[in-house]
């Protein structure tokens, strides 16, 4: 029991990480109906940009902002730069598809030319190690699991109650409808590629600060377990990318006490097959907030 | 020359696995990011065909099932069985039901699980280290020199080329092909015509997976060890970049493509560590180039450097042109 409810606190810790990058994912896709492949690398470059500021400040505070502009600019330029030219010619999903697939590929080896392929070690002073409850947490956990509870909130907020969050719902409703009613959607989108970058890279440094050391391909590797959650919640919902965060990151962390360790990102892919099988819209009912 | 023929090789190999790209990517529009997986489970399934039952030791800890010590020939067939088997089961999943990006997130998750189970179980096919100590396929009769060989294995290769080349553009012709061709342009109406879109799109898919398989068992005749670094899943990637620049859905142009793509580029770009001082710039320039093609094909000329032919059906043509004076007499008569 002990170890199963620890198993539970570490799948809090992985769920925080995973729920970041997956509203993040979710959010993009409901505004631009494309479905990125290349979102493991906004991670990656959070992830390294946090790493390089960490070899000039132990404070974790501009290392996060440093992943933050790195993924940030990296979804702009995703979207400015490589979607834009196609989504204006009217090319088809499975188009855009290959492209941020071939986007994928290009940003790991650029990082591998960058950075080489073998792993680079980042950590944070973990401190001690808190009892909470029946959990066990250091300091970086409970950071992470904050920091992702105050990005949710402040998401949830601007979503609901700013004019940027009314202008993206109107977009994901109905594109054309928006620009009718003289929304900027091109801009919409944009800034909505910016943001999905930006709280990727944050994800992805704290996903790197939890491994601890790293290559290219981190972003990759969980990027299939950031579909399992927002396939599970129902992609495109926001309230079900964070329901399917904490399955697939409980179910990941209690599993590793039972089977291999190294499958545990296996369990997230057989979560994610079931679900596709037999409820391609999600575990969670559809809520009208879309 | 030693090298031209390595380079040979390699490419004559790759351009089966293009061929085999085509089948899912430009016959059927689907995105296959399993496909690498059929590649190393044809690899795979050649080795433990061909070697002897494994005795792991000290100094050759690899352990794997099967050793059935089977001749050369009959393994490449088991090989690519195993592969199209392996297809035909993911794709009885991921083409039920799911849309072509959905499948390509179920393919990539059955690819990720592959590799994990074969990585990290050493029992089955050796894990991380994988499986070597294959002896050169054929040499135990034809005992040639290391130099003759290669010319040999080349020719074989090339071969196997020919031989993927006709049999696939005999079904791209069959009534089969010309089927899973209306479906990828427009599924609806192909489903209006009577066809069951669902198993056209699993025989293709197998057929794929069987061609990547066959394609991997002679990868991995050609190295004779087979590891699980040697794959990406991502790579097909580079793969579909080489059909799309060469013609999708043209078995000519997808060769040279391949060529292009993964032969002369990887070459090329070989070369780079002797203008920067950065040593392991070459492949990664390779596979950056590589899929940079995919978007400007996409992009600026998406038919490919040979465009995909209009099949004429001649039987048809034939009894068109028959009936034609008789047509043209009613249409008088009635005009």
């Amino acid at each position: 029991m002990n170890h199963f409810m620890l198993g539970i606190g570490f799948g809090l810790v992985t769920a925080a990480i995973v729920v970041l990058s997956t509203v993040a994912l979710s959010l993009q896709f409901s505004v631009t109906r494309t479905i990125n492949f290349a979102h493991g690398e906004l991670m990656t470059v959070g992830a390294y940009a946090g790493y390089l500021v960490a070899q000039h400040t132990s404070n974790l505070l501009p290392q996060a902002l440093a992943a933050v502009a790195a993924g940030a600019a990296l979804g702009w330029i995703l979207n400015w730069g490589l979607l834009r030219p196609f989504t204006r010619r009217g090319a088809s999903k499975l188009v855009l598809f290959v492209l941020t697939v071939a986007t994928a590929l290009i940003v790991q080896n650029l990082l591998q030319i960058g950075f080489g392929g073998s792993y680079v070690n980042y950590h944070y002073s973990v401190g001690t190690a808190y009892h909470v409850g029946p959990f066990l947490w250091t300091s970086l956990n409970i950071v992470t699991m904050a920091v992702a509870a105050v990005i949710l909130i402040s998401l949830h907020l601007m979503i609901s109650r700013s004019r940027f969050g009314k202008a993206q719902r109107a977009v994901a409703d109905d594109l054309m409808l928006a620009r009718t009613t003289g929304i900027a959607a091109e801009r919409i989108i944009s800034l909505t590629w910016v943001l999905d970058g930006g709280i990727a890279g944050l994800a992805g440094m704290f996903l790197a600060l939890q491994v601890g050391t790293f290559t290219p391909t981190l972003g990759f590797s969980y990027l299939l377990v950031i579909f399992s959650a927002a396939i599970v919640g129902g992609i495109g919902r926001m309230y079900g990318a964070m329901v399917g965060s904490l399955v697939i990151g409980i179910v990941m962390e209690v599993s590793a006490n039972y089977i291999n360790p190294s499958y545990k990102e296996t369990m997230a892919f057989l979560i994610l097959v079931v679900v596709l099988l037999f409820r391609p819209q999600g575990i969670v009912p559809a809520l009208s907030e879309g | 020359m030693a090298y031209f023929v390595t380079v040979g090789t390699i490419g004559a190999i790759t351009a089966i696995l293009c061929l085999g790209v085509n089948i899912s990517w430009g016959w059927a529009g689907q995105i296959d990011l399993a496909y690498y997986a059929y590649v190393a489970i044809g690899a795979y399934g050649a080795m433990v065909l061909e070697l002897p039952k494994a005795h792991p030791t000290a100094t050759t800890p690899s352990s794997y099932v099967l050793g059935l010590h089977w001749p050369f020939l009959p393994s490449l067939v088991g090989a690519t069985a195993f592969g199209g088997a392996a297809a035909l089961i993911v794709g009885a999943i991921a083409l039920r039901r799911l849309r072509g990006d959905y499948i390509a997130i179920i393919t990539a998750c059955a690819a990720l699980m592959l590799t994990s189970v074969l990585s990290q179980d050493d029992r089955l096919v050796g894990g991380y280290i994988g499986i070597y100590g294959l002896t050169q396929p054929l040499n135990s009769v034809l005992k040639l020199g290391p130099t003759g060989y290669s010319y040999f294995y080349l020719g074989l290769c090339l071969v196997a080329l020919l031989l993927v080349y006709l049999v696939l553009e005999r079904i791209y012709r069959s009534p089969f092909g010309r089927s899973l061709r209306a479906v990828r342009e427009n599924d609806l109406a192909a489903a209006a015509f009577g066809r069951n879109l669902y198993s056209l799109r699993l025989r293709a898919y197998a057929l794929g997976g069987a061609v990547g398989a066959f394609g991997g068992a002679l990868f991995a005749n050609y190295l004779l060890a087979w590891s699980p670094t040697a794959w990406n899943i991502l790579e097909v990637v580079l793969l579909m970049s080489g059909v799309m620049v060469g013609g999708r859905a043209n078995s000519r142009g997808v060769i040279i493509g391949s060529v292009i793509v993964l032969s002369i580029i990887p070459e090329v770009t070989r070369l780079f560590p002797l203008l920067t001082s950065n040593s392991t710039i070459g492949p990664s320039a390779a596979v950056i180039i590589g899929a940079s093609g995919i978007i400007v094909m996409l992009r600026f000329r998406p038919g490919g450097i040979l465009k995909e032919r209009k099949v004429v059906d001649h039987s048809q043509t034939a009894s068109l042109n028959a009936t034609s004076p008789t047509l043209t007499v009613a249409e008088r008569s009635n005009g």
